[in-house]
């Protein structure tokens, strides 16, 4: 997916992805990245769970606003409800 | 500079599945800067879950060992029920249940609805995130989505994994 993201950004695109390996994404160097620790199958939140899945898509926009410099990576604080 | 779990994990895609298998590596990032306030952009959304069209489209490769390079072009009226998982490599149970896990359409229209970004692109690429061989992405796929977006006039982009 950062692989995308450096496509677009190299046409004028601003991206922000939302990652869940922060190891793979640390070598990649997607332009700006927010790290959710969920599990795989579920980036954004559980099914069903629009509070979070929607916390998580506000965190990434606004990443993309903030982030000055390329290959930011910003761990997000948004926790897995239990 | 790869981890140990990441070399592990190389060692092993290069068993189980391509024998020429290496983790990309980049020195440095391109950038991109917003050159508009959010709240005047036009979004684009890209998911590398594997979605696809049940009625338009062929799955994606879900199985091949090299991945699948290609994209599908969802619009966003597309009625659910009429979306189809091809990925092998992820457990499905949440986005069966709902899309907007990995691929948030409701969420980014209730975005533009509030005025936190100014518009959605009305169409979403989906691509599926296996890929031990991305040489055709990098090459030409992702450049190809790209353009298009370009074209259209699309500001930025939210990609989510799966």
């Amino acid at each position: 997916m950062g692989l995308i993201a450096r496509a677009l950004e190299e046409q004028g695109i601003a991206t922000v992805c939302v990652v869940m390996n922060r190891d793979i994404t640390e070598n990649v160097k997607p332009p700006r990245a927010l790290f959710v620790r969920f599990p795989y199958g579920a980036p954004l939140g559980p099914a069903g769970d629009g509070e979070t899945q929607m916390a998580v898509v506000r965190a990434a926009l606004d990443l993309l606003v903030s982030a000055t410099q390329p290959a930011t990576i910003v761990t997000s604080d948004i926790e897995w409800p239990e | 500079m790869l981890t140990t779990k990441l070399e592990a994990a190389q060692a092993r895609i290069r068993e189980r599945w391509y024998p020429g298998f290496a983790w990309v590596v980049n020195d440095s990032a391109p950038w991109a800067p917003l050159t508009k306030p959010l709240a005047e952009a036009t979004v684009a959304l890209l998911s590398t879950c594997g979605l696809y069209r049940a009625d338009v489209h062929v799955p994606f490769d879900a199985w091949n060992d090299l991945g699948d390079p290609s994209f599908r072009a969802i619009h966003d009226d597309t009625p659910p029920e009429r979306l189809r998982i091809a990925h092998a490599h992820y457990e499905h149970h949440h986005i069966a249940a709902d899309h907007e896990v990995s691929l948030p359409m409701i969420h980014l229209h209730q975005l533009a609805q509030e005025g936190r970004i100014g518009g959605c692109y009305p169409w979403l690429y989906s691509f599926m995130g296996f890929l031990p061989e991305p040489r055709q992405l990098i090459a030409e796929t992702a450049p190809e989505v790209a353009r298009y977006l370009r074209a259209d006039g699309v500001d930025a982009a939210l990609l989510t994994p799966c």
